[in-house]
């Protein structure tokens, strides 16, 4: 079944074992693990903090169920990406940084990671976006390709400090990642309703 | 004295990278996109690839949020039969 959630989008062998990640297709044994690690955490959510309608509770298992699912990608990849590295470092940042430890947060100002969404940046970003589509002929190819690379910098994790080539390199892996986490959780959801 | 400059300069040109090679990336980025993976590489400058990478994770960030909404609401009309079948779904 888990095999299922990770068939459609790749060919798979018919004889290939759902647990067993074949070692000739790394992509998709990284989309497995995923899905078992995220359907465990849902798992634990639903035994943990049961049926409760009250939109209240389902807007903040919602926001839990986001974070659980760029962590369990995260965790999936490992460390020896530089992006999975900065999701898990925000993320469990993140988590100590409850009210109570207010005096430890108050040192670093801590933004909010643009890739986890909805900053209150978005407005200047999207006048931005525009700014850069009409003005796109006369300006310096150099100077435009410039500009990309810095939005790209803002919206993969950890981009901020990476050379030209490890950002290219990272935002393909990142992309494909995130393609592969929608999709698994795209199954989820559609087999459940 | 190079390696010292290109930790400050961080734009093309330092570490020795090649535009070749920056070709190639652009070009395996392009491969991912929905949007242009079949427009011909010649007809799509790199400044194009990267702004549609950034619409493309922007988009399937907003998808993981509505999932995550979705999913979040389907927990709450069901239950523990929900929570079975989500064991046994690990279990196979």
């Amino acid at each position: 079944m888990i095999l299922d959630l990770c068939s459609s989008s790749r060919a798979h062998t018919p004889n290939m074992t759902p647990i067993i990640p074949t070692a000739n297709n790394p992509a998709s044994a990284t989309k497995l693990r995923f899905a078992r690690r995220f359907l465990r955490s849902l798992s634990k959510m639903s035994k943990t903090r049961p049926s409760c309608p009250s939109s209240i509770c389902v807007k903040k298992r919602s926001e839990g169920l986001k974070m659980a699912a760029y962590w369990c990608m995260a965790r999936s990849v490992g460390s020896r990406r530089a992006w999975s590295r900065a999701i898990l470092m925000k993320l469990s940042r993140g988590r100590q940084q409850h009210p109570h430890h207010h005096n430890f947060s108050m040192k670093r100002k801590i933004r909010r990671p643009t890739w986890l969404g909805k900053t209150k940046k978005k407005q200047k970003k999207k006048r931005n976006i525009t700014c850069s589509s009409s003005s796109y002929d006369d300006e310096d190819e150099e100077e435009i390709m410039k500009r990309q690379t810095e939005k790209l910098r803002e919206v993969v994790p950890g981009g901020k400090l990476m050379d030209i080539c490890s950002l290219l390199e990272e935002t393909a892996h990142f992309v494909t990642c995130l393609a592969d986490q929608v999709h698994v959780m795209q199954t989820i959801a559609h087999r459940y309703s | 004295m190079s390696s010292r400059r290109s930790r400050s300069r961080q734009s093309s040109g330092s570490r020795n990278i090649t535009d070749d090679q920056i070709h190639d990336l652009v070009s395996k980025l392009q491969q991912l996109l929905p949007e242009i993976r079949n427009t011909h590489s010649d007809k799509v400058s790199a400044a194009k690839v990267l702004q549609e990478t950034c619409n493309y994770i922007r988009s399937l960030h907003r998808e993981v949020d509505d999932l995550s909404e979705r999913l979040s609401e389907l927990l709450a009309t069901t239950d523990t039969a929900q929570a079975a079948i989500i064991r046994n779904l690990l279990m196979q």
